[in-house]
């Protein structure tokens, strides 16, 4: 895990004095990611921008929540994200519809504002699930865009539910080594 | 409190969101007591945020304008008073079913607690206009006898959600721009400054006592918080001595050390005194937590520069006004 960087110290100390200019940095930075994440994993592009816009401001009135020196901004948006999106899937009851899309969707091509390392290190990622041992990959990616708990991936994967637990815990491991190997900076 | 072995294996599934809510609460309790185990969830969140990125998608261009539209500025005092409820409620999401009958510092228990902030924050929102229906009441002992007798067994869905009316009613008084004083409060008329804090202390203050008795770590609140609820502690010192039957005709100076503490002349007897005939310095928390009556003065590490005996009194009746 890497500490947050300089910038997002500076923009946390500011977002908890109220400035609003410290938000817009904060979101110029990650809505793609957020946006991105929200509608892969609810795959309504109008719901997606509700979760989007429900993060901000998550992270505009709860900036206290967010700990600097505990890990970085992107864990901590991405991680509300996915579970708001995750709610929202639950909630409707759509995630049969979602399921046919996972596996056979072509991944979208990250947005040009995004930083370029943050593009540069989603390749990476990318290159990384695709190395995952394809049982692993497939825990993920249900449970994560799919909106399943690791029950259902179990049922839906046909293996035991420790299983499924395991190959999460594992894939999700794999990945943080690949980025730690390469040095990939800022990656938490 | 015994960790299933287990909830380890579940930290992956957790960290893509993929476990049933006592699962959850199960590796919350986990990572609150084992620093690996938090250590770990770090790592496997920040890998799982990265497979998020790789959806990168950039939204409309309208919604950063709609967001900050939203995202209006609030004053201070709605702030602190935002974090400090929105922690009780992190809070409440992590307490067990089974800790319900665990006690607390006060003689109440973890549940009578939780019901004991939802008694006090519908109090607060009845000053501002909130209605509800348990009791008239406003003694606070008697207040949250009531409540407990509303809310029977369930104060995590019963007694949660009238506290949760209560701050929404509180909340949304003060972001339309509530009266800025003259707020009718456990005796006293004070500001919204001062009854938002007031309420962000107490809640802290509670939550503490939670966090206690559920064998986890104390919070030490965000400086900018700090720094609100420290200058309202120090500023009730003449109303404490009061009622506690002493006004010295004399000033002190507090000198509370860490962020969000600061340096504050005091007259204890509302008259005039260019010169503090004592100084204290202490830890800015320490001293919050004698206030509300946590830990006795001689508990903590504290400098009295000048007149001594008055720096004790003072010390001594500063947690004068704590209820329960």
């Amino acid at each position: 895990m890497t500490a947050a960087t300089d910038w997002e110290h500076d923009v946390h100390r500011r977002l908890l004095e109220g400035d609003q200019g410290a938000l817009g940095e904060c979101y110029d930075q990650y809505s793609s990611f957020v946006f991105g994440l929200a509608r892969r994993v609810i795959g309504d592009r109008r719901a997606a921008e509700d979760v989007t816009q429900d993060v901000f401001l998550h992270l505009w009135e709860r900036a206290d929540g967010f700990d600097p020196v505990r890990g970085g901004l992107r864990t901590w948006l991405g991680t509300i994200a996915h579970r708001r999106a995750v709610d929202h899937v639950r909630r409707e009851e759509a995630r049969r519809r979602r399921t046919e899309k996972v596996g056979n969707q072509a991944s979208v091509a990250p947005d040009v504002e995004e930083m370029a390392v943050a593009i540069v290190t989603a390749e990476r990622v990318r290159a990384a699930l695709d190395e995952l041992p394809p049982e692993q990959r497939a825990a993920i990616q249900l449970a994560y865009f799919g909106g399943k708990t690791y029950r259902e991936v179990a049922v839906e994967l046909e293996i035991p539910e420790g299983t499924a637990k395991s190959r999460m815990r594992l894939g999700l491991a794999r990945i943080a080594d690949v980025l730690e190997r390469e040095g990939v900076g800022q990656w938490a | 409190m015994g960790v299933n072995p287990d909830t380890r294996e579940l930290l992956g599934a957790y960290a893509l969101d993929a476990v049933d809510g006592d699962e959850a609460a199960a590796v919350a309790e986990l990572i609150a007591e084992d620093e690996d185990a938090e250590r770990e969830l770090h790592r496997l969140r920040g890998a799982a945020a990265w497979v998020g990125a790789t959806e990168a998608l950039a939204p409309p261009r309208d919604l950063r304008t709609q967001l900050l539209q939203r995202a209006t500025p609030v004053p201070e005092e709605v702030r602190i008073y935002r974090m400090a409820m929105a922690r009780h409620e992190d809070l409440l999401d992590a307490v067990p079913a089974e800790a319900l009958d665990r006690p607390t510092a006060n003689g109440l228990t973890v549940g009578d607690l939780v019901v004991h902030l939802a008694a006090m924050e519908s109090a607060a929102a009845e000053t501002v206009g909130f209605e509800q229906t348990v009791t008239d009441e406003t003694e606070v002992v008697a207040r949250t006898r009531h409540y407990l007798d509303a809310v029977g067994d369930d104060p995590l869905g019963r007694g949660r959600r009238a506290w949760r009316d209560a701050v929404d009613a509180l909340d949304a008084w003060a972001v339309a721009g509530g009266e800025q004083g003259g707020l009718p409060w456990n005796g006293f008329t004070v500001s919204r400054r001062t009854l938002l804090a007031t309420r962000a202390f107490e809640t802290w203050t509670h939550d503490d006592d939670i966090r206690d008795a559920l064998g986890r770590e104390r919070l030490v609140p965000h400086p900018v918080e700090l720094g609100v609820m420290s200058d309202i502690a120090v500023n009730i010192l003449p109303f404490c001595l009061d009622a506690a039957g002493t006004t010295p005709a004399a000033a002190a100076r507090l000198v509370l050390t860490g962020d969000g503490g600061g340096d504050w002349l005091v007259s204890l007897d509302g008259d005039e005194h260019p010169e503090p005939a004592v100084t204290i310095t202490m830890d800015v928390v320490d001293y919050c937590r004698v206030v509300a009556e946590r830990i006795a003065p001689d508990e903590c590490a504290a400098t009295l520069d000048g007149d001594a005996a008055l720096g004790r009194t003072v010390l001594a009746c500063a947690s004068a006004l704590a209820t329960l």
